[in-house]
């Protein structure tokens, strides 16, 4: 009892209880998004791209945009996997930016959201990027007509010519789904189309700092046979060979590669 | 068998000393304050008067809080006997601190006289009426009777040599509960009640460390802070109305929610707060402690009381207690409407209650009590801080113009206490039926996520509309034997609770645009038990030292029927899916079953209590309790046959508390020191809008109190620091208050004026809080809260005028506040906010009344 007493007298001394913390915090921060960092500002993007029928084309990126318009951080640690289930879940993100941004995926610097971020001082494993703009789960809006990626270049393989192409993806009526079953049908819904949901990263989010969305567009075309791009313009088409704006084709691998969650996404954050 | 050795908080034999002078009111006057004419002043005639004599007398019960510091005092109480021999009014004249005075005035009440008469016709008459107190073992004073200041001009005193003789008085009365030492605070509110409270949940801010916010609106339980508990809606707390339960078992929106709404704050005699769980007598709920609401009327005859003040507010109040009947009998009824400050927080109430007390025998009494209480209001519920600040919404300003609420609720009770011998019986039953429906919206458009198994749809909306209905069946009753042991007196006392609550809740979700439910989240109906017995004993081996304990047991059952057992499965079927239902009939591949399921589940819990009381010294009472207490589980958590994971407390304190009479003053003052542990703590969760479980916490404080009190005035003042940890984690328990302190402060007196040679009597009075800030999820803290409530009044014979402000000084401060995610989809964005961010509910700003009061045919 003496004991007792003691430890309520000393721990009574400090009880005005100024001290202590329920833990965490709440932090605002600036976002960006960026291109790879060995980009060049005006400069285009050259690499190699190994095709499904094993061709090498050598690519060369004038332009890759995206449009996002939001990015949510996520304490949950399923990374590889798709949502099937509705367009997000209710109570385990611990950061937001939510604002719209074109992002030029062949310039390294930041390129600021205009809104700041908010988030709990808490460690991210994974993130959903948000395309397009409008919402999430409509159909029917203009902004549903937002281009989402849009891309333009050339591919040339070993000895052959050069194939200009350009791709401009929005995510609307075009890729409508229909449900799994008619047992499921919530599944197959746009927003799962809009949303690159479960992208792994390992973030902190602190006070003042800077959260940067680095977009690879060479992840774009990884497998792409840039020879099906220009036999789907069809004869008699001209170069640069769009890349149609539905889900049929070549197109499918390219726009999938767009909503790739490994690879092709990453964030950072600096002070 | 050895007989029981009796108590030290004992009642003390009283004598009755000269009751002594009978005086007729005068004529040409209304009695004092009661308006009635009590005698023909007839100038002719003979003045022989005779005094009354005391026909039936009732012991006072020596303070419990004040047994061990064994003091010897006198309380003289100037008390009128109408023509029939009963007692209708009385005042102290010669104070001893308010728990001597209040053990005078309840037994004085209860006295019957042969009335005074005037040639040979009975009057109405004052006498003086001492009360000695005096420690065991009890000698018989006679203190000589002397008549009485106050009478009337053309009255005569008559020698009460000649009629009432100083007697000792072995007699029978309604025993008050025994101290557990420095945290058991009885509250009488005597000149405090002039501080502006808006309902008897109030009240409890006499008890240190009282916290009351509200995000539910007028006619929703006040969320209580009780030293560094989250009460919530009263679910840490055990919550009783002369001694009937409150606490609702099985409630689905707060297993334990204790809503006092339904009491009328001018019915409550007077309220006892222990806290922390040291008394056996304590049963569930009693985790940060038990507030007692004992009701009684003190003025005599017939009240009519109007208010009018901001916001549309009109308050209508009728009270009665006849003449020749005691404190405990009453009736009274309320009407109240408001339009609430900002918006949507209109509220309609209406509130009946009655009592009769009567005599069982000639040691005994009865009482049957009956209340009805019904009301309808809107909730503005809570804003999101970043919307006011970008001024999206006015700080006063709802989302959700649905929130709000109706509840019903119906009493019937009934007991009697009687003496045999040395010892005590008491028995009480009770019926209680109870309605409720609450709307809230905490989170807006977010939780509402898309299964698969579900059409296509937006965010319908996060309204609850929950409905609860139950009925609860009780009875309790106790058997006190006292007895002396080497000259001190012994007790022990054997006692049980029991209580049935049958509930049905339904909880819906309603969608936004439509207004309709889309999602049944929850369907249960419960059958739940809890019979506790109890053995307390008071162990006096010293004249100044008090050994108090026992132990408690309760044996808790639940019996649930779930009827939205099924809401997925794992493996649906093919050909006929249930896709939008929210409570499913088929298992596995379709196959057919009923959506509902049944459990049931007991246990018991033992709780140990003791308290060592000392007071070495006149007035000071040192005190060292340690109890533990318990917490029911809320329905939703049983599960078959699983043992009932019920709450566990622990608590500690040591405590010293000082009385000390100087002149007309007394002055009380406590000091505690207490630590409470809990194994399974509650808090608020904004998804479900309401408090579940969490893990074990432990709260450290330090209690400060102290009340003075004049024969001008009446203070009041508390302090409670606390620190409240996660056990696991060290973490600090969020939203509640590390501070608060407490200010009750009243001054009354005559004023130098007179209307019709009556003088007027002026009162003024001040509420104080202080709230420091409270911890938030996220390493956050609030802000803190100062208010100031105010009153005046003036009295002139059966009318009384009062004005009082509430937040007189206007501040805009946030009752309540928390950190949790929300989606409103106004703020201009269609991409839903998924992160934490503060949230308030809005304080209620500067507001005005005034009343009118004006009392017929009584005193």
């Amino acid at each position: 009892m003496f004991r007792r007493t003691l430890s309520l007298l000393s721990a009574t001394a400090v009880v005005s209880a100024c001290v202590g913390s329920t833990g965490g915090g709440l932090v605002t921060f600036k976002a960006a998004g960026a291109g790879p960092k060995d980009a060049v500002k005006g400069a285009p993007l050259s690499f190699a791209v190994r095709a499904s029928s094993g061709k090498v084309f050598s690519v060369t990126l004038s332009r890759a945009k995206m449009h996002a318009q939001a990015v949510y951080l996520n304490r949950a640690t399923t990374t590889g996997t798709r949502r099937e289930d509705g367009c997000y879940e209710a109570a385990s993100y611990i950061g937001e930016v939510r604002a719209d941004l074109d992002i030029d995926a062949l310039d390294p610097s930041p390129q600021y959201f205009p809104k700041d971020g908010t988030a709990l001082a808490d460690r991210a494993l994974t993130a959903d990027l948000w395309l397009g703009s409008g919402r999430i789960d409509d159909f029917t809006q203009e902004s549903a007509r937002t281009v989402v990626f849009d891309a333009a270049g050339t591919a040339q393989a070993p000895g052959e010519e050069a194939i200009p192409f350009s791709a401009a993806f929005k995510i609307d009526l075009n890729r409508r789904r229909a449900p799994r079953s008619a047992t499921y049908p919530g599944t197959n819904l746009i927003c799962q189309l809009r949303i690159v949901d479960h992208v792994p990263v390992d973030v902190l989010p602190v006070e003042g700092g800077t959260l940067v969305l680095r977009v690879d567009p060479r992840g774009w075309f990884l497998g792409t046979d840039f020879d099906e791009v220009k036999k789907a313009a069809g004869t008699g088409a001209v170069p640069p060979y769009a890349l149609a704006d539905e889900p049929k084709g070549v197109s499918v691998g390219v726009f999938d590669n767009m909503r790739r969650n490994a690879g092709v996404y990453s964030l950072e954050v600096t002070r | 068998m050895p007989r029981c050795t009796s108590p030290l908080f004992v009642s003390l034999p009283v004598l009755l000393l000269a009751s002594a002078v009978a005086l007729p009111a005068r004529a040409d006057e209304p009695a004092r304050s009661g308006g009635t004419k009590v005698a023909q002043n007839d100038q002719s005639a003979p003045r022989t008067l005779v005094a009354p004599v005391v026909k039936h007398h009732t012991e006072a019960v020596y303070p419990p809080s004040q047994v061990a510091s064994a003091r010897d005092v006198t309380v003289v109480l100037i008390t009128t006997i109408d023509a029939e021999g009963h007692v209708i009014d009385a005042k102290v004249e010669a104070s001893q601190g308010p728990e001597f005075d209040e053990a005078a005035l309840v037994a004085v009440r209860q006295w019957e006289f042969f009335p005074a008469e005037r040639n040979g016709k009975p009057v109405a008459a004052r006498i003086k009426v001492p009360f000695h107190f005096a420690p065991p073992p009890p000698l018989p004073i006679a203190v000589p009777p002397t008549p009485a200041e106050h009478q009337h001009t053309k009255a005569e005193a008559v020698p009460a040599e000649e009629h009432v003789h100083a007697e000792e008085i072995s007699v029978y009365g309604r025993s008050a509960r025994p101290s557990t030492g420095a945290s058991d605070f009885v509250l009488h509110l005597g000149e405090l009640s002039r501080v502006p409270r808006q309902n008897a949940g109030e009240m409890l801010k006499l008890a240190p460390g009282i916290l009351l916010t509200n995000e539910g609106g007028d006619g929703h339980a006040a969320q209580v802070f009780m030293r560094g508990f989250d009460a919530h809606d009263g679910q840490d707390i055990e919550f009783t109305v002369n001694g009937i339960p409150i606490n609702e078992s099985g409630n689905l929106h707060a297993n334990g929610y204790s809503d006092t709404n339904f009491i009328m704050p001018e019915l409550v005699d007077s309220l006892r707060v222990v806290e922390g769980p040291y008394d056996p007598r304590q049963g569930n709920y009693a985790v940060a402690g038990s507030a007692d609401y004992q009701l009684g009327l003190e003025r005599r005859g017939l009240t009519a009381k109007y208010t009018i003040g901001s916001f549309g507010t009109h308050r209508l109040v009728l009270l009665w207690g006849p003449k020749d009947a005691g404190t405990h009998t009453f009736g009274g009824g309320e009407l109240y409407t408001s339009d609430g400050f900002g918006q949507n927080r209109a509220v309609k109430r209406a509130i009946a209650m009655g009592q009769y007390e009567g005599k069982l025998g000639e040691k005994g009494s009865y009482r049957i009590l009956a209340t009805a209480y019904a009301n309808d209001y809107q909730s503005a519920g809570l804003l999101r801080q970043d919307d006011v600040a970008a001024g999206r919404k006015d700080f006063y300003d709802t989302y959700d113009a649905r929130q709000g609420g109706q509840n019903t609720r119906f009493m019937v009770a009934a007991d009697f206490e009687t003496r045999s011998g040395t010892t005590v019986f008491y028995e009480q039953a009770y019926a209680i039926h109870r309605g409720m429906r609450l709307q809230e919206n905490f989170t807006g458009y977010l939780l509402d996520v898309q299964q698969a198994s579900q059409s296509p749809h937006p965010q319908r909306g996060d309204l609850i509309d929950r409905d609860i209905t139950s009925i609860t069946v009780g009875n309790r009753g106790f058997a006190r034997f006292n007895a002396p042991f080497r000259g001190q007196k012994q007790e022990l006392e054997l006692g049980y609770s029991a209580r049935y609550d049958a509930t049905e809740g339904t909880q819906y979700r309603v969608a936004g645009q439509t207004n309709q439910p889309y999602h049944l989240d929850i369907d249960n109906k419960s059958k739940l038990a809890d019979i506790g017995i109890y053995a307390d004993a008071q162990i006096r081996p010293l004249k100044y030292v008090v050994l108090k304990g026992g132990v408690r047991a309760d044996l808790f059952t639940f019996d649930i029927l779930n009827g939205c057992a099924v809401s997925d499965v794992r493996r649906r079927s093919d050909q006929n899916p249930q896709t939008d239902q929210s409570c499913l009939s088929q298992g596995d591949f379709g196959n057919y079953r009923e959506p509902v399921s049944r459990a049931t589940t007991a246990s018991v819990a033992a709780m140990p209590r003791a308290s060592l009381l000392v007071g070495p010294f006149a007035g000071v009472l040192f005190s060292v309790s340690y109890g533990q207490g318990v917490r029911s589980v809320d329905p939703i958590y049983v599960y078959n046959d699983v043992k009932t994971p019920f709450a566990s407390i622990a608590a500690y304190e040591t405590g010293v508390s000082y009385t000390k009479t100087l002149g007309s003053v007394t002055l009380l003052a406590r000091s505690i020191f207490f630590q409470t542990h809990v194994d399974r703590d509650l808090v608020f969760n904004q998804t479900e809008g309401r408090n579940t479980l969490a893990n074990g916490t432990t709260r450290t404080g330090w209690v400060g109190a102290v009340r003075a009190t004049g024969s001008f005035f009446d203070t009041a003042a508390n302090v409670t620091a606390v620190r409240s940890t996660f056990d696991d984690t060290h973490l600090l328990v969020p939203y509640v208050p590390d501070l608060v302190v407490r200010s009750d402060t009243a001054f009354h007196h005559e004023l130098p004026l007179k209307i019709d040679g009556e003088k007027l009597r002026g009162s003024i009075a001040s509420g104080i809080s202080f709230v420091g800030k409270r911890s938030l999820p996220f390493n956050q803290s609030s802000d803190t809260i100062f208010t100031l409530d105010l009153s005046a009044s003036v009295a002139w014979r059966m009318a009384e005028i009062g004005l009082s402000a509430t937040n007189l000084l206007g501040t805009q401060y946030r009752l309540g506040e928390y950190n949790f995610t929300s989606d409103w989809q106004n703020q201009g964005d269609t991409r839903p906010s998924l992160v934490p961010v503060r949230h308030f509910a809005a304080g209620a700003p500067r507001a005005l009344f005034a009343t009118l009061t004006l009392t017929l045919g009584g005193s």
